[in-house]
This record gives structure tokens, C-alpha cells and sequence, in this order.
């Protein structure tokens, strides 16, 4: 093999190790929120799994998609958390929520 | 002459341990970019880079008058070909990011606002041999790069409101688009929480 085809295939090699990376271990979970702490969440997913994610000082908070605080959340809200996985824990990057509608009223 | 033949055995020893050395790192590491540069490394090309940027491109000053319209031109500018390695909050923490040898930098700390104006629109412009830093130089565009410049200053300021609409900016994949979809819709009460398979989800 020439010098040149070996260059080539160690680039190609390394982009694509690259394009497998950019998958990433991002998670994004859809629930209900059970317990709110000062620096984690535990919430219900649809499968009635209960997950706990750390808050950090750059977790993103917002309720209908305006920019909200950790204060505005409330028990039952509905949450989509963007999480990214740090050791064993899962850290929120984003926590979008809003109060859960109405029930409608029973009909006749 | 032995003093002349011991310094040449020890220079051929050190040369030969320099060797090993070089070896050893390449076969432990391979080629892999998951690795994170030593501080020679880093300190070594920061100094190839400030030498190889012209003294007159680092003095440049920006031509682009700092504005409100400008300073929102060059975020969606950047929301759309800079954040996927940067982030749209300039940290550096992103799939490619992380996955880059070297990492990009967290351009909202000193190692970059440090830089001077017209050094950011150089790197801009011209990109940085062996890293993920491609040159974006396209004849008639350099008002964008300037724009971008007086962004990556916005950086250590950026509010929640900006990440938002940058991320509105960002380029999705027809997947993401979709997902974003979904999400919508569980957030409007449209899905209910009982009736959807599976829980959380992996992004991609």
C-alpha cells in the first residue's frame, strides 16, 4: 500500500469514528413532574418510569416557550426535558413545561 | 574526543527516547479523536496560531458598526453554521464538539474574548490547519464575518430569549424536525401521557 492510500484511508477512518460520535447519549424525556428539589427533578414518564435529572446553573427553563425559572415548574406540570448523560447521571440542559389543560367536563 | 562521542551517544538516547515516546502515544491513542491535547500540545499551537495570524489582520479593527441588527444577524449566522461544533451558547459542548481533537473552545472565556477583533475574523476567514476549524473566506461575504465577530463578543452575555430563537435557527434533520413535532403536542395537552408508547427517547 502507497504512502498516499494509507493517508487517505487513516483520514477516512477518522471522519468516519466522527460521524458515529455525533449521535451522541442525548436524551430527551416526556413526562409529568412527581418532585421538584433545588437541584434535580424526578418525573413520570409516559411509560410510568420515574427518572430523576440534575439541574445545573445552565439548565434552560421554559413554560410555552418563554424563558421561565425553576420556580414557575409545578407538581403535574408536563415536561420535555433535554438531557445529556454525565457519568451516571442525567444533567437537563433544557426543561420545556406547561400546565396541564383542563379537564373537560363530564357530558351528559 | 570522548567528551565529543559522550554528547553525541546521549543526543542519539534522547533522540531515541523522544521516538519511543512519540510511538508509545501514537500507538496508545491511535488516531483517535477523543482524546484531549496536552497543555504542550495546546500551548504549542496557540503560539503557531498567534504567529501565523499577520500582524496587520490581528490590528483590524471591525468595520461592522455594533448594532442591535447586527448583532442579530451575526447569531443566526451562527446559529446556522457555527453552533452544530460551538453551540449556540459558544461552549463547545456538542455531539461534534466533544468529539473533535482538539475540542472547540467555551468562547465565552478569555482564551477567546481575549483575541483581538480582528484575530477572530482572521480564524473566521482562514479557518485553523488540523482542527475541525474549517475557513470560511468566500469572496464579497466578509461583512457576515465581522457580524460574526461582534457575536462571538455578545457570547459571555447571550440570554435565554437568543438561545431560543437560535434554536429555531439551527439546521435539523427531517427526525428532529419531527420529534420537535411530537413534543409540541405533549406540551399543548394533544398527546396524552397514558396512550404514547415509550418513554424518554434518544435524540437521534
Amino acid at each position: 500500500m502507497t504512502l498516499p492510500a494509507l493517508l487517505a484511508m487513516t483520514i477516512a477512518l477518522a471522519l468516519l469514528a466522527g460521524g458515529a460520535m455525533a449521535h451522541g447519549d442525548k436524551k430527551h424525556l416526556l413526562g409529568k413532574v412527581l418532585l421538584i428539589k433545588a437541584d434535580s427533578l424526578v418525573v413520570e414518564t409516559k411509560d410510568g418510569k420515574t427518572v430523576e435529572v440534575k439541574l445545573s446553573s445552565s439548565t434552560i427553563f421554559l413554560k410555552d416557550e418563554k424563558p421561565a425559572q425553576l420556580a414557575d415548574l409545578a407538581i403535574g406540570d408536563r415536561v420535555v426535558v433535554h438531557t445529556a448523560t454525565k457519568g451516571l447521571d442525567l444533567i437537563a440542559a433544557e426543561v420545556h413545561f406547561s400546565t396541564p389543560p383542563a379537564p373537560k367536563p363530564p357530558k351528559d | 574526543m570522548r567528551m565529543r562521542q559522550r554528547i553525541l551517544v546521549i543526543l542519539v538516547l534522547m533522540t531515541a527516547a523522544a521516538a519511543a515516546w512519540t510511538a508509545r502515544q501514537i500507538l496508545h491513542d491511535g488516531v483517535s479523536a477523543r482524546a484531549t491535547p496536552t497543555r504542550l500540545e495546546i500551548a504549542a499551537a496557540r503560539q503557531v496560531r498567534h504567529l501565523a495570524i499577520p500582524a496587520g489582520a490581528r490590528a483590524t479593527v471591525n468595520p461592522v458598526p455594533a448594532s442591535a441588527e447586527a448583532l442579530r444577524e451575526g447569531m443566526l449566522h451562527f446559529a446556522d453554521h457555527c453552533a452544530a461544533c460551538h453551540g449556540n451558547d459558544g461552549n463547545g459542548e456538542t455531539d461534534y464538539g466533544r468529539g473533535m481533537f482538539p475540542k472547540p473552545p467555551d468562547m465565552c472565556l478569555g482564551r477567546t474574548q481575549e483575541l483581538s477583533d480582528g484575530e477572530l475574523f482572521w480564524i473566521i476567514e482562514n479557518g485553523v490547519r488540523f482542527t475541525g476549524m474549517p475557513a470560511f473566506s468566500e469572496p464579497g461575504e466578509q461583512e457576515e464575518s465581522w457580524k460574526l465577530v461582534r457575536f462571538i463578543r455578545h457570547l459571555p452575555a447571550i440570554r435565554a430569549e437568543e438561545i431560543l430563537e437560535m434554536r429555531r435557527g439551527n439546521p435539523k434533520t427531517a427526525e428532529e424536525r419531527a420529534e420537535e413535532q411530537e413534543e409540541e403536542k405533549f406540551l399543548r395537552g394533544e398527546n396524552p401521557l397514558e396512550k404514547s408508547p415509550g418513554s424518554g427517547h434518544h435524540h437521534h
